[in-house]
């Protein structure tokens, strides 16, 4: 092995001088702040007189928020799209019924049951990935909803007497609160959301985010630095089902009636409205997007038909023009308003 | 010795793109493998990092066999790759591109690499680039942060992938600086190239491939004036490769 | 015996229909990487599209064309106007054929609402080859079926568009460079797809009447289909296509016929299991 001198670069063009002055780093508080601020503001929603109606809608909104935060995860963070999260969200609400009508259990232990099973679920439903290349896998989660669905119907414990459904009649009881009004509960879901949020911020931080990322940005560089990207994803899509159970646990208790046809392609299909629409880059996306996609229909009030059809062009339109979502959209706006008051910087010569 | 390969093999269905390959690095050395158009060398570097796996003979690095490992725990154990093409994490910064392979970094006996974000820019000559985007990075700066990550997990064999393709002059130099510093400390080099002027600089010593095998090793200068080298490469660019 | 080859025959009409509307979607992807589930929706305008004509008074032969026109051109109107600007991500090509559905199948229930519509048999009569029987009209719909993929098939191999096609499948960059007009094979295989799609949409409605959700509840076979024949490749749809409707047909008259949509299913995790490409191995398209 020859010795090499290493020529020295000072004073030559090479010379970077002195490094540029590290940037900012910013508190570890710092990116938690918009979730507790927003969930500050829908604290004090319900005292300026929102009618029963409002807080009923607003509930429902959060629990498609948490729905949400469960594909949220997986897509945002890893670049893994599912249809088949829909799937665990069912779980979540099926173990929650079965497990009360049978078995007389309370809130908790059904949260934590529907958490199990929905990570269980996710995990399970994204094996696939240990056989199938490129974009086969969602293919195969679309798959794998339909036929849950079909073998759903066919069950009839979940199908319900005549394919009515199955009724859930407990209302939520926790240290002596009963959930079962309304206003209540919307404290309780708006709490368990602003849970998920603060933990999905912390995710995104944390080593396992950052290996999630890598995995979205460049999957074969990622492996090259020796990380194992397909059971990252296989994860993933766990934690994903798991957030996702937890939602059903909710909508079972507060809509006291679940059928199969509520957790198929459909619905899918909004959950990815959501996310899509409230934009991938900021936690705050699910709450946003689930405004846009359940309130908004609803102040408007269009016919059901109608609300379809613009889910279908609020989708075509967010994937075209403003990938990044309404948040990425309104955050860039400000992002070139910034830009064109600071004077340009040229790239460093290389 | 670093890396052993015996009587590598690899088919595609009927095409035997790799029919038999011999050869070794030594820790320390500065190797190229070059060889026209389909000589097999990118079947070789795939075979060899794991990417591929072989249809026959051995590969040993460190005194392991690691013939049968995929890409992933090839590098666990130090031998990592760099590409040529989409290098980098594209939409994280320089900084994040560097603090998730620090994250993976192996501490190892006789290789001690930077281990910090700002010794790594430095090392790559990055300075001033940390908070922007990986894909606003120019072409160059790019090729060197793709090597940068590698070098993020102190490895102790670099397999660099026609790292100088695409270059202007003024960036090969660069590139060349940051891989001469890179074999200072330590680190075992193999490359993949086409640009003989860039291997004569770099390299000690060159092995050339032809139709999936061996036809002659040798120091660059010696290489450019075998007979075989010059009949494999003609009815290419001749002159300009060599 | 006899029951069996009565079944056979069934699964030989579906898988047919089955394969005609998978060619659409295995053609997009092999060439873009684009998972289209809009092309479900393809189906249903090509049906309704026939009922207008059929219940106008076109005949029925007139009105399976042009429901193959009408589909061909929704087809490539998606693709211009939308999957056009997704090809660098086809993950949001997938989002956006989403949306798609719902757009389509909205603007479909406006028209014509939900309910069951039925043309009379433009056939009539039934063909028997000893005890089993099989309908005129059912026997149409498996001959266009065989007759438009084989001649599919052979363009491919023959003519200019279709070699231009296949080269762009193998290796989208070198094809550019030696004079392939890109733009115009896609927007071709598109036209093509949504032209298959349109006359399956007529048979259908020729054979069972058709709804708005027809095309929803087909688009999934459909990628059933082009999985287990191996995504880019005809020949795979086509036997694929009926390997799946003997599937449903026999293990519905065999097992239940409850679970009739089931059998596709467990036949394509099996497939996979084995050969993760399918079948044949199709093209991966452009970027792999």
């Amino acid at each position: 092995m020859s010795d090499t001198i290493v020529p020295s670069v000072a004073g030559t063009a090479l010379d970077p001088g002195t490094v540029a002055a590290a940037p900012r780093r910013t508190p570890w508080w710092r990116p938690y702040l918009p979730v507790v601020v927003f969930a500050a503001v829908l604290t004090v929603l319900p005292f300026i007189g929102l009618s029963n109606r409002h807080i009923h809608l607003a509930v429902v909104c959060l629990i498609w928020t948490i729905a949400a935060y469960g594909l949220f995860v997986p897509y945002a963070f890893a670049g893994q799209m599912t249809v088949a999260i829909v799937t665990a969200w069912g779980v979540g609400a099926y173990a929650t019924g079965i497990a009360i009508k049978y078995w007389d259990w309370t809130f908790v232990p059904c949260v934590l049951l529907s958490i199990g099973l929905g990570f269980l679920a996710g995990m399970i439903m994204a094996l696939p990935i240990l056989r199938t290349k490129g974009h086969y896998f969602v293919i195969i989660t679309f798959v794998i909803a339909e036929a849950v669905t079909v073998a759903a119907n066919n069950w009839d414990v979940t199908s319900g007497a005549g394919g009515g459904g199955m009724s859930v009649s407990q209302s939520i009881s926790l240290f002596g609160i009963d959930f079962g009004e309304r206003r209540n509960m919307y404290y309780l879901c708006l709490a368990l959301a602003a849970i998920v949020a603060l933990g999905v911020t912390w995710l995104r931080g944390s080593r396992f985010g950052k290996h999630l990322a890598s995995v979205r940005e460049n999957e074969e560089l990622a492996r090259s630095i020796g990380i194992r990207t397909t059971w990252l994803k296989i994860v993933v899509l766990g934690v994903g089902g798991g957030i996702t159970g937890l939602a059903g646990t909710l909508y079972a208790y507060y809509l006291s009636h679940i059928a199969v046809n509520e957790f198929g392609v459909n619905r899918a299909i909004t959950l990815i409205l959501i996310v899509v629409v409230g934009g991938r880059m900021s936690v705050l996306g699910p709450f946003v997007g689930a405004a846009i996609a359940y309130y908004l229909p609803e102040l408007i009030d269009l016919d059901p038909n109608r609300v379809l059809i613009a889910y279908g062009l609020a989708l075509g339109v967010i994937v075209i023009l403003l990938p990044t979502g309404v948040i990425g959209g309104i955050e860039g706006a400000f992002d070139r308003i910034r830009r064109r008051r600071r004077t340009p910087t040229t790239e460093v010569a290389s | 010795m670093m890396l052993e390969v015996r009587q590598l093999a690899k088919n595609f269905g009927a095409v035997r793109a790799v029919v038999s390959v011999d050869f070794d690095v030594e820790r320390g050395e500065r190797m190229a493998l070059i060889g026209p158009n389909g000589s097999g060398k990118t079947t070789v570097f795939n075979a060899v990092t794991g990417a591929l796996r072989p249809s026959g003979g051995t590969v040993r690095f460190m005194d392991h066999d690691i013939t049968k490992d995929s890409m992933e725990r090839t590098a666990r154990r130090g031998l990592v790759r760099t590409f040529q093409h989409d290098a980098v994490f594209p939409g994280l910064t320089v900084e994040e591109n560097l603090e998730l392979p620090l994250l993976r970094r192996v501490e190892r006996p006789d290789i001690d690499l930077p281990s910090t974000v700002d010794g790594l820019i430095d090392l790559a000559n990055l300075g001033g680039t940390e908070g922007r985007l990986a894909k606003n990075l120019s072409y160059g700066n790019r090729r060197r942060l793709g090597i940068a990550i590698a070098v993020a997990l102190n490895p102790v064999m670099l397999l660099l992938d026609e790292p100088a393709a695409g270059l202007n002059e003024r960036e090969t130099h660069d590139l060349q600086l940051m891989l001469q510093r890179l074999s200072g400390l330590g680190v075992t080099l193999m490359v993949i190239e086409h640009d003989m002027p860039f291997i004569t600089a770099l390299c000690e010593r060159v092995v050339v491939l032809n139709t999936g095998e061996v036809i002659a090793t040798g120091t660059p200068t010696q290489v450019r004036k075998d007979p075989a080298v010059i009949e494999a490469y003609l009815g290419g660019s001749v002159a300009d490769d060599l | 015996m006899q029951e069996f080859l009565q079944q056979l025959v069934n699964g030989v009409v579906s898988g047919s229909l089955y394969s005609l509307i998978a060619i659409g979607v295995t053609l997009v992807y092999g060439l873009t990487n684009l998972i289209n589930f809009a092309h479900g929706q393809v189906v249903t305008i090509g049906a309704f599209t026939a009922w207008s004509a059929t219940t106008s008074g076109v005949p029925f032969a007139l009105a399976v064309v042009i429901a193959a026109i009408v589909g061909g051109l929704v087809s490539v109107a998606m693709e211009r106007g939308g999957f056009r600007f997704t090809r660098a991500n086809p993950i949001n090509g997938f989002i956006l054929s989403l949306g798609l559905i719902f757009v389509l199948e909205g603007v479909m229930v406006e028209r014509y609402a939900d309910t069951l519509h039925r043309i009379p048999d433009p056939t009539s009569g039934v063909f028997r080859a000893g005890d089993v029987q099989i309908s005129y009209q059912r026997l149409i719909v498996v001959g266009v079926a065989l007759a438009l993929t084989g001649v599919l098939m052979s363009s491919l191999k023959y003519t200019r568009m279709g070699r231009a096609t296949r080269a762009y499948a193998e290796d989208p960059d070198t094809a550019a460079l030696m004079g392939v007009n890109t733009e115009r094979v896609i927007m071709a295989v598109f036209v093509v797809g949504g032209a298959l799609a349109g006359v399956a949409g007529s048979l259908l409605l020729s054979l069972f009447g058709v709804t708005v959700t027809l095309g929803a509840a087909f688009v999934v076979k459909a990628f059933v289909v082009s999985l287990i024949g191996g995504l880019g490749s005809v020949e795979g749809a086509l036997i694929a296509g009926i390997a799946v409707g003997l599937a449903e047909t026999l293990g519905s008259a065999y097992i239940s016929s409850s679970w009739t949509d089931f059998f596709g299913y467990v036949l394509v995790i099996m497939v996979l299991l084995v050969r993760p490409s399918g079948i044949f191995k199709g093209s991966e398209g452009a970027h792999v």
